[in-house]
């Protein structure tokens, strides 16, 4: 048994270091000396301004406004469209409804679509209809966007849950939604869990949608006004971006450490 | 058959009743309430996915057979479109590129995420070990393309290092040449994409029940046949979503190439995702660019049914 785990704690740190090499490159770049930069990235450390070039990051890229949406976009988002997905995958799994594959095709159905596809008709369509440059129009499309993946996870570690489980709480007089709520929602917590963390991890660093979709600074989400404004100021160096989409990247990296502990947690204690 | 399957099921759930089942059961002794239809349950989900997608899917299905480039009105030329895109004659080496990108992504971010969570389980450290790997993913786009070109740049810092421990043989234009720019564009892919199906297949590893898998140590299994025999057969629902958004995700390529190559030099990195932006966006070639949204739609259904299909089936019986 120790001979195992000294074995993978050896492989494990050799896949770490090879994973942590680029990151140590972002922070080495994003930290240099913004004076004595020159074009490319280097190994070495020229500089080390964290504290500087985050103020600059910060104040230049105006990222508060993009910030604030962002949490909006990404907890309503992710939220929303676990919860939706939830509900379709119960239904699939614990009340065997007819059509069960038409049923799973048609909501599994923008997982099928190139998403580049969707961005015109969508300005068009938002245009047409005042959805354009609305909070509520982007997180449509994050939550529409968002659904299939989560209803795929829940849906099969769902389907993990025991049927005897199901049919004694019906036989005991439970309604669908106590079945729901009282059985599914707490046994599927960890999948639940991992489908937000990751549903909220893509909304908030989308970046085309948000671009597409929305003009002004207060509706406009943060990875789109930071891409909008490096190109607007040319004069804005390399380590500057880089510290400002780190900073943009700390929220989600703080929701996964957290996070983890819980679903990982979470599922003990259930099962 | 299946009556037969549902009546033991039913059999062995009288005997088999949680405590806590039981005993709600002598308290409230109610019939099965009559509620919400079963069909209500899917209304939320449908209306957001319906609202976003029967306009753009129309939408492209009608320009597809358009020669529509934007500014004049747009006139019906049939297949036109998609006679055109059959005989690009980049079309074999776009295809191979999406061939090489899916084949690529079930062989290693699937492969070494499932050995990372297999081997970070139960060790101590694991949260640790599974924060490394995720790091990535919680980067954004912008960060990690702009972090790859320039490692891959010939002037670059993987060649840099390379002429730092002596291999200057090994020294390469990475993103110049066909076919190391694809590979080297699934690298950085499968350094961004990784964390993900560590932490999916942790959620399935977790889920295996303990006393399985204290039986079989107790039997006497080493790990390799406690991998085989007892956890991965259990992962079998996890691995379907896996493999399942892997498939879709990879033919539908498009982010990193086109912050990374552009889909370049002269095409030679081009996915069909990025085929079809280049036309649409660059070109305004609106009509052309659809038909091949049209055919990638396609190819991603037809790859997406008949992978899963099977699975669904059997389920289907549960």
């Amino acid at each position: 048994m120790k001979k195992d785990s000294v074995l993978k704690h050896s492989v494990l740190i050799v896949l770490s270091l090879i994973w942590l090499s680029p990151i140590y490159l972002l922070i080495v770049n994003a930290f240099a000396n913004v004076e004595t930069w020159e074009a490319n990235f280097d190994w070495s450390i020229k500089g080390w301004n964290p504290v500087e070039n985050f103020q600059k990051a910060w104040t230049v890229a105006d990222l508060a406004p993009g910030l604030k949406s962002n949490f909006f976009y990404g907890i309503m988002g992710a939220g929303l469209s676990v919860f939706f997905a939830s509900l379709a995958a119960f239904s699939i799994v614990a009340l065997n409804p007819k059509n069960k594959s038409l049923w799973f095709w048609v909501i599994y159905a923008v997982n099928l679509v190139p998403y580049q596809m969707l961005l015109l008709p969508l300005f068009e369509s938002f245009a047409a209809t005042g959805l354009y440059d609305t909070r509520w129009g982007l997180l449509l499309v994050y939550v529409a966007i968002a659904i299939p993946f989560a209803f795929f996870l829940s849906r099969n570690h769902m389907l993990s849950i025991s049927k005897e489980v199901v049919e004694a709480s019906q036989l005991d007089g439970a309604s669908k939604m106590q079945t729901y709520f009282k059985i599914f929602l707490p046994l599927s917590w960890s999948a639940l869990g991992a489908a937000f963390l990751f549903q909220f991890t893509w909304i908030w660093n989308d970046l085309v949608f948000g671009l597409t979709l929305t003009t002004s600074a207060e509706i406009r989400p943060l990875m789109s006004t930071i891409s909008t404004l490096v190109g607007q100021y040319q004069n804005i160096k390399m380590p500057i971006v880089l510290c400002a989409t780190l900073i943009a990247s700390l929220p989600t990296a703080f929701l996964y450490i957290v996070g983890q502990r819980l679903f990982v947690a979470g599922l003990k204690a259930g099962s | 058959m299946s009556n037969k399957v549902e009546q033991s099921n039913r059999l062995r759930t009288k005997s088999s009743q949680p405590i806590w089942l039981r005993m709600k059961r002598s308290n409230t002794n109610q019939k099965r309430k009559a509620g919400v239809s079963t069909y209500f349950f899917f209304i939320p989900a449908i209306i957001c996915v319906l609202a976003i997608l029967v306009y753009p899917i129309g939408k492209t299905l009608y320009l597809s057979v358009t020669d529509s480039e934007g500014l004049l009105a747009p006139n019906f030329i049939g297949l036109k479109n998609y006679q055109n895109f059959l005989v690009d004659p980049v079309l074999r080496a776009t295809l191979t590129n999406v061939l090489i990108w899916t084949v690529a992504t079930l062989v290693l971010p699937v492969f070494i995420g499932l050995v990372i969570a297999t081997m970070v389980s139960g060790v101590t450290g694991s949260a640790v070990y599974r924060m490394i790997f995720l790091l990535p993913y919680v980067l954004s786009g912008v960060a990690v393309g702009a972090l790859w070109f320039n490692i891959f740049e010939t002037e670059g810092l993987l060649n840099k290092f390379l002429v730092s421990v002596g291999l200057e043989n090994f020294v390469n234009s990475w993103l110049l040449y066909y076919p190391q720019n694809t590979i080297s564009m699934i690298i950085a892919a499968t350094w961004a994409g990784t964390g993900l199906v560590v932490v999916l297949f942790t959620v399935g590893i977790q889920n295996v029940p303990l006393h399985t898998v204290e039986a079989a140590t107790i039997d006497g299994a080493n790990s390799w046949v406690l991998f085989w025999k007892i956890i991965w057969p259990q992962l079998r629902y996890i691995r379907a979503v896996v493999i399942g958004t892997a498939l879709a995700n990879s033919l539908r390529t498009f982010d990193i190439v086109w912050v990374m190559t552009g889909g370049g030099p002269s095409r030679s990195s081009e996915t069909l995702a990025v085929t079809m932006y280049r036309e649409a966006f660059l070109l305004n070639r609106y009509g052309y660019g659809s038909a091949i949204a049209v055919f990638l739609m396609l190819l991603v259904v037809t790859v997406s049914v008949v992978s899963l299909r099977g699975g669904l089936k059997k389920e289907a019986t549960l």
